[in-house]
């Protein structure tokens, strides 16, 4: 099923939690909303699921308009955060309980069931009520429950962030399969960025209601569209520096303080125009260099050691920036090391509309 | 730590002193409903059984006579079908009150606080002429209807709060499902909140059950009640305080049973799975 979002608005009393929001989502596609907490991404699914009638905007399926159509009639399988199995109803009940609704003939029934729980591997908990399952197996259950009625349209709200750690590893790898085995459309809502990024086939960010920017988890990491974005996307974190660009004789500097970043031949003609604008670097963890033979005014604020890596806070006059180091570089909290920056690495932002001026590769 | 004990022991008697008149009110109670021949007035002589004699004995009503059962049947039919028309209205409007936005939701709900704190004697007139209009005066039905409605509007915030219990997830998660909101009422809503049925028929058949005003000025003097048989009793020259008590012993032990058997029965919650509700 072919999703359209057209110039969605959700207006509740003074709060905008939706506002003006246009997305496509394609048949088949898995497709990550994005967003901080209270962004309004529930919002979004709810208002695609029927329950919230859209304030403007409307909502297409298959190129049809569906505003008037009740949540039952929209084919649609959803799986909530808290999962909302009925607590009164056996697994087994709580799968089969859509199928009934439907009239689904007992023999077919049965049938159903068993495959979706076998492809779930949930077999075993099918007697047991929700209250005598683990979260992990809840969570299960309501997918089961989701997909059994064969929907044209998935929407997942936040549906592994009550799984401990490792399950949640384990279950965003099988929710991708599954999906790319069914092929059915799939909005998943998450704020967890990894699960985003690892899971979905294009990516929606959402930013106190409005949309930020949609596309490939990719595009997203190396083109994001805005300072939110490039701030959102990507652990730990890029780094943002205030700046301002500056000409000096016929060099390009980027200054801040003591720090000075002279721009290489190819930008330079095309940033000339940003001369004594207001700027934000952005420069991501793993793009920063530490060199701990050279000295500068940086000092190594604090080292955590992530296995693979080390995550070292560097404290640079009036900022800290965050590098992920190689672990074979020996650093002491205190010392003062030398950074560097490669010149086609950098990210540039409008202080002023928070838009991307430069990205990498661009 | 002394001083501690001192102080708790004291608070004790305090409170055995207030509850003392209390129980010795329900042990003479049973004393007299079981005891034969008192000394004194409450000592009895011998254990006897002489005093529940209208279990199996017609008894003097005016210048007839009746008996018990016939009282007991129409006590038991009139707090039920009052139990049932509180629950029922309730049920539905508290689920309404609970899950649909409507004009005039919050007002609704101050009004039926402002209904619960009108005397239902106050009502008695009114209810007179309508019961009278309607044709269901002197009915057991009709009465029961009325004192039905006396209850309903603190019922309808009783069954409002188990309601408002359920999490909306579970309610989208129906609708999702393909229940339409009879079917979310029904299916899911009422299994779920089976201790608030429970609660809410007890509280109708409860007040229903003792009550005397109602059934003593809308009915007819030859439809008895357990209440207004109990009050012919009294009114007669020699009250036998035995058979009183006995009486009034069997009129009490049905709401403790009901009581009883529908926490047995209803008192059973389904828990909620997941964490973070919403
Ligand atoms: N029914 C409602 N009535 C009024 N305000 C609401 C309602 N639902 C949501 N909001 C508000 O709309 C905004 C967006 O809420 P929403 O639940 O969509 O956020 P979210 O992105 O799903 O957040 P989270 O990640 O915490 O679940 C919030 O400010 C919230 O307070
Ligand atoms: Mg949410």
């Amino acid at each position: 099923m072919r999703v359209s979002v057209d110039r969605l608005t959700k207006q509740f009393r003074d709060v905008r939690a939706v506002a003006d929001l246009s997305l496509e989502i394609r048949d088949g596609e898995f497709m990550a909303l994005l967003g901080p907490s209270g962004c309004g991404k529930t919002t979004t699914l709810l208002t695609i699921a029927g329950f919230y009638k859209p304030t403007s905007g409307t909502i297409l399926f298959d190129g049809r308009v569906v505003d008037n159509v009740p949540p039952r009639d929209r084919n649609i399988g959803m799986v909530f955060q808290s999962y909302a199995l009925y607590p009164h109803m056996t697994a087994h009940d709580n799968i089969a309980f859509p199928l009934k609704l439907r009239r689904v003939p007992r023999q077919e029934r049965e049938t159903r069931i068993k495959t979706v729980a076998a492809m779930l591997g949930i077999e075993d908990v099918l007697p047991r009520r929700p209250g005598e399952m683990s979260g992990g197996q809840q969570q299960r259950v309501a997918l089961a429950r989701a997909l059994v009625k064969k929907p044209g349209l998935l929407l997942l709200d936040e549906p592994l962030s009550n799984l401990d750690a490792k399950l949640r590893i384990v279950m965003r790898a099988e929710l991708k399969r599954l999906q790319k085995d069914l092929g059915i459309t799939t909005i998943f809502v998450t704020h967890d960025q990894t699960e985003a990024m690892t899971m979905a086939d294009r990516i929606a960010v959402q930013h106190q209601g409005a949309l930020q920017q949609v596309g490939s988890p990719e595009d997203l990491y190396r083109r994001p569209a805005n300072l939110f974005v490039a701030g959102f996307m990507g652990t730990p974190p890029m780094n943002f520096l205030d700046v301002s660009l500056e000409a000096t004789g016929d060099a390009l500097v980027l200054r801040r303080e003591s720090f000075r970043f002279s721009l290489p031949d190819p930008l330079k003609q095309s940033l000339g125009h940003l001369v004594d604008r207001k700027l934000i670097l952005g420069l991501r963890p793993e793009d920063i260099e530490i060199k701990p033979e050279e000295a500068s005014q940086a000092e190594v604020y604090v080292v955590e050691p992530l296995g693979r890596e080390a995550l070292v806070t560097v404290k640079v006059p009036g900022a800290m920036l965050k590098v992920l180091a190689p672990p074979h570089i020996q650093l002491q909290a205190g010392t003062h090391v030398g950074w560097h920056v490669m010149p086609d690495r950098i990210y540039l932002f409008d202080a002023g509309t928070e838009e991307a001026l430069l990205v990498p590769g661009s | 730590m002394r001083s501690r004990n001192w102080r708790r022991s004291l608070w004790y008697l305090l409170l055995a002193l207030v509850a003392a008149p209390f129980l010795v009110m329900y042990v003479g109670f049973f004393l007299r409903a079981f005891g034969e021949g008192m000394t004194l007035g409450i000592i009895p002589r011998q254990w006897g059984i002489t005093s529940f004699r209208f279990m199996w004995q017609p008894i003097a009503w005016g210048l007839g006579r009746t008996t018990m059962w016939a009282a007991f049947g129409n006590t038991v039919v009139f707090a039920t079908v009052s139990g049932l028309v509180v629950t029922a209205v309730c049920m539905l409007a508290g689920y309404a009150l609970s899950r649909v936005e409507f004009r005039g939701k919050d007002f609704f709900l101050v009004l039926q606080l402002i209904l619960h704190a009108v005397p239902g004697q106050i009502l008695l007139i009114a209810i007179f002429f309508l019961l009278l209009y309607l044709g269901l005066l002197h009915r057991l039905s009709g009465v029961a209807l009325a004192r039905a409605s006396l209850e309903i509007p603190l019922g309808i915030w009783m069954a409002k709060g188990f309601f408002d219990g359920i999490p909306w997830d579970v309610e989208r998660s129906a609708m999702v499902d393909g229940c339409n909101r009879f079917q979310v009422w029904y299916r899911i809503f009422l299994p779920l909140v089976r201790p608030g049925i429970a609660a809410v028929f007890i509280w109708g058949f409860l007040f229903a059950w003792h009550d005397f005003i109602y059934v003593y000025t809308l009915l007819p003097g030859t439809i008895k009640l357990m209440s207004t048989l109990i009050q012919n009793l009294l009114a007669t020259e020699v009250v036998d305080y035995g058979y009183l008590a006995a009486l009034s012993l069997v009129y009490t032990i049905p709401p403790l049973a009901l009581f009883v058997f529908l926490q047995r029965a209803l008192l059973k919650v389904p828990v909620f799975g997941g964490k973070g509700t919403a």
